[in-house]
């Protein structure tokens, strides 16, 4: 099967996805960029990874999640090394003209950048991929139970950090 | 607060759209180090028969290691055999000869009527004594010959 056609199905259908993932979880557009690169070139140098998969869309969120993990390892060690201050923190969100909803955003932004890393993750997948916790642990391979205790101490923290903001908003 | 609601809220938040001018460059660097690699992997066909063997004989080095010095003792020790001097060779014609000393020697020794070697069917290989002289039979023999 060639390859280049199928890459660029399979960047169609998922890289969004991945993108809004990616961005969300190491909070640097760099970052997201070599991950997403990443992942399409292991998928290229194995395309049989991908007609083996009975659900592309978790193994895409896998290999990134693993290669994200590592990315942001990476970057923390550089940061430490050089002394160096969070630099380009990435908004998440698209931008939006409305005063109230934008400073809505910015303070869901700010309060997901505050979770550790892992809750993040599992905070995303459950609200913008809209995934069962099933599925959420299949592809972040971590416990089910963990996947949900994860996402109910992440959802707890951001309740709790934009409770004035909502209310006064809603 | 519902947290419901609280859910809801956030979902409906839309995420960044992945920039469009990332597609062709994340697709051309992936298929690019797969070229790289697919040359990579042609030119160092010898290495994979080289690390063919190194997984095959390197996850047990001290084994391997003790079978080669067995063997190197074992070769020492059959070169240090031979090296008393060379094998003496017994012509064919005076084996039969020999033999028949042989046994007029131990029917001696034994005090046993003599053999006729008339009797001794040809090409017949009689088992080596087990009688204290055997060994001093064995050397007056190869003096004999020699």
């Amino acid at each position: 099967m060639p390859v280049r056609p199928e890459l660029e199905r399979c960047y169609d259908e998922h890289a969004p996805a991945l993108f809004g993932f990616l961005l969300n979880f190491t909070r640097n557009e760099s970052d997201t960029r070599d991950v997403l690169q990443e992942v399409f070139r292991r998928l290229a140098a194995a395309p049989g990874m991908l007609q083996a998969a009975r659900d592309e869309r978790a193994l895409l969120l896998r290999m990134a999640h693993n290669a994200a993990v590592d990315a942001v390892r990476r970057r923390e060690a550089r940061q430490r090394r050089a002394d160096a201050a969070a630099g380009e923190m990435a908004g998440v969100f698209s931008p939006v003209p409305e005063p109230d909803e934008r400073a809505f955003r910015d303070a869901l932004d700010a309060a997901l950048g505050e979770l550790p890393p892992e809750q993040r993750a599992v905070v995303h997948l459950k609200l913008w991929e809209g995934l069962t916790f099933e599925a959420i642990a299949a592809a972040l391979d971590i416990p089910l139970n963990t996947a949900a205790s994860r996402y109910r101490y992440g959802l707890d923290k951001l309740r709790h950090r934009l409770r004035p903001l909502y209310d006064e908003i809603r | 607060m519902n947290l419901d609601d609280f859910e809801h809220r956030l979902g409906r938040q839309p995420l960044r759209e992945l920039p469009s001018a990332w597609r062709a460059g994340v697709l051309k660097a992936a298929l690019d180090a797969t070229d790289a690699e697919d040359a990579v992997g042609r030119g160092t066909r010898r290495d994979r028969v080289g690390s063919w063997w190194r997984e095959w004989l390197w996850p047990s080095p001290v084994a391997w290691a003790g079978l080669m010095a067995a063997w190197v003792m074992v070769a020492a020790l059959n070169f240090a055999a031979t090296e008393r001097g060379p094998r003496p060779v017994i012509p064919p014609a005076a084996l039969g000869s020999y033999w028949s000393t042989q046994q007029q020697f131990m029917a001696e020794l034994l005090r046993a009527p003599a053999i006729d070697p008339a009797d001794v069917p040809r090409g017949s290989v009689r088992p080596r004594s087990k009688s204290p002289g055997s060994s001093s039979l064995k050397t007056h023999a190869y003096e004999t010959v020699a």
